[in-house]
């Protein structure tokens, strides 16, 4: 059996993607980065030649691809659960904010947010888009996105793989589970415990990273500012694009609203440094008295 | 607790779920008096309403319960109040215990105290019953991956940084 690995840059984080695999990894590679950029072409808010671009230009009929089916479906369900506040409307109100096409970091005013209904809706394949929006498809992006490319490495034959996204992490068939530190938000030379996955994806959302102003990357659409009571949320689950939904659902709502819908194991941090986490969270904790093994 | 409601019905159910919210709070109540004693700054007596008078004065509430939940408890935030006596007299400490997939997911201390000692006391266990975490190097445990936000988009981090030397000029 070959391994091989190889990194790469996309979607604005470092990709690694570790394989064991017969396959030719030029071959993979081609595809796997061709597949990212499709994906990206289609729904990047940061990129003008994208079709959420024209979305955010023009109202009208917007034909998506076929991976928008599962994509729409998630985030619609999430929009629901969460009473609105998980939607893909917050791309206007991210870029309002600051965080913008230009990075301008800026905040000018910001405007409320509206029902979905009022701005959209799909029915596969078809957006209709009542006003132009700048839809925000970061919320399960990378997590479904890493869910796609461990599709592509399983149809060519690469049976055992680990997808490492920028720190969301998605491992197949190891011999041996994958050791996961939890980084320290506070200090990224450090962890404050370890996991150890196969099968499954971890991501981690924070809201120490991506700061500017009195903002982070998420925000609550009904106060219209980032949610400060959780440092940071890691989520386990058999999806990558569950795993990463839910890792920033957790800055919004509660995990008990949540587990009524999804299986996943979670872990939240919060800003004193204690946490919670769900009782089959597979952690080893690094506590003040003793390292805390469960 | 905005989508609980208050329990009406399924007696029996309900009588596992006060049994459940009662050994968690005698639980909660025996570690609050144990550290206090531990204190050495008084004897304190613990008193835990009976199974009988607790739904007098327990406030309980019930989430409706998961469907996949595999527990005999359901699925629910539960608060309940216990009192102990202390010499200047009777003092209590609300708790509220969530249960999800029939564990005890969550506990949270909420502060009832009258006399300043018995605030003090309550306000320093309220803070340190929770666990904290501290990180540790990198370097230093043996790990295949890290797991989080660290690399932040390219293009944010750039803006940042320019935002940041504007401000040094």
């Amino acid at each position: 059996m070959r391994s091989f690995n190889f990194a790469f840059e996309a979607i604005g984080t470092l990709w690694v993607i570790d394989c064991f695999s017969a396959s030719s990894s030029e071959k993979i590679k081609s595809q796997v980065l061709s597949r990212i950029e499709d994906f990206d072409k289609t729904y990047s808010r940061f990129r003008r030649d994208s079709l959420v671009w024209q979305i955010s230009e023009k109202a009208g009929e917007y034909r998506f691809p076929e991976d928008s089916r599962i994509f729409f479906d998630y985030y619609s369900r999430l929009y629901k659960i969460t009473e609105g506040k998980f939607t893909l409307l917050i791309g206007n109100t991210l870029s309002q904010a600051g965080y913008d096409v230009s990075y301008s970091l800026k905040p000018g005013k910001i405007n409320k947010v509206p029902a979905e209904s009022e701005v959209f809706s799909f029915d596969y394949p078809v957006l209709k888009v009542k006003k132009p929006y700048i839809l925000d498809f970061g919320g399960l992006g990378k997590g479904y996105l890493i869910d796609i490319v461990s599709d592509l490495l399983k149809e060519n034959g690469v049976d055992a793989f680990c997808i490492d996204a920028g720190g969301d992490i998605y491992c197949h068939n190891l011999q041996k589970s994958m050791r996961v530190g939890l980084e320290n938000p506070l200090d990224s030379k450090q962890v404050i415990g370890v996991v150890s996955i196969n099968n499954k994806s971890i991501c981690a959302s924070s809201g120490n990273r991506r700061r500017w102003d009195k903002f982070h990357h998420i925000m609550d659409p009904d106060s219209l500012s980032s949610p400060e009571n959780v440092l940071a949320t890691w989520v386990i689950a058999k999806d990558a694009i569950i795993a990463d939904g839910i890792a920033t659902c957790l800055f919004l709502t509660s995990p008990q609203k949540l587990f009524k819908y999804f299986e996943f194991e979670y872990l939240v941090l919060y800003p004193d440094m204690t946490f919670k986490k769900s009782k089959n969270f597979p952690s080893e904790l690094f506590t003040a008295q003793k390292n805390l093994v469960e | 607790m905005e989508e609980s409601q208050p329990t009406t019905n399924n007696s029996g159910n309900n009588k596992m779920i006060m049994l459940a919210a009662i050994a968690a709070v005698i639980i909660i109540i025996a570690a609050a008096g144990g550290y206090f004693f531990m204190r050495g700054n008084t004897n304190t007596t613990i008193e835990v309403p009976a199974e009988d008078s607790a739904s007098d004065t327990n406030e309980m509430m019930q989430e409706e319960s998961a469907e996949t939940s595999p527990s005999s408890y359901n699925d629910g935030t539960y608060e309940a109040t216990g009192s102990y006596s202390y010499h200047s007299g009777t003092e209590e400490i609300g708790v509220t215990v969530t249960l999800a997939n029939g564990i005890i997911e969550d506990v949270e201390v909420e502060q009832l105290a009258k006399a300043p000692t018995s605030k003090t006391m309550q306000a320093d266990f309220a803070a340190n019953y929770k666990t904290e975490v501290v990180g540790m190097n990198i370097d230093d445990v043996k790990l295949g991956k890290v797991s989080g936000s660290s690399l932040t988009p390219n293009g944010f981090n750039d803006a940042l940084e320019q935002i940041k030397t504007e401000a040094q000029s």
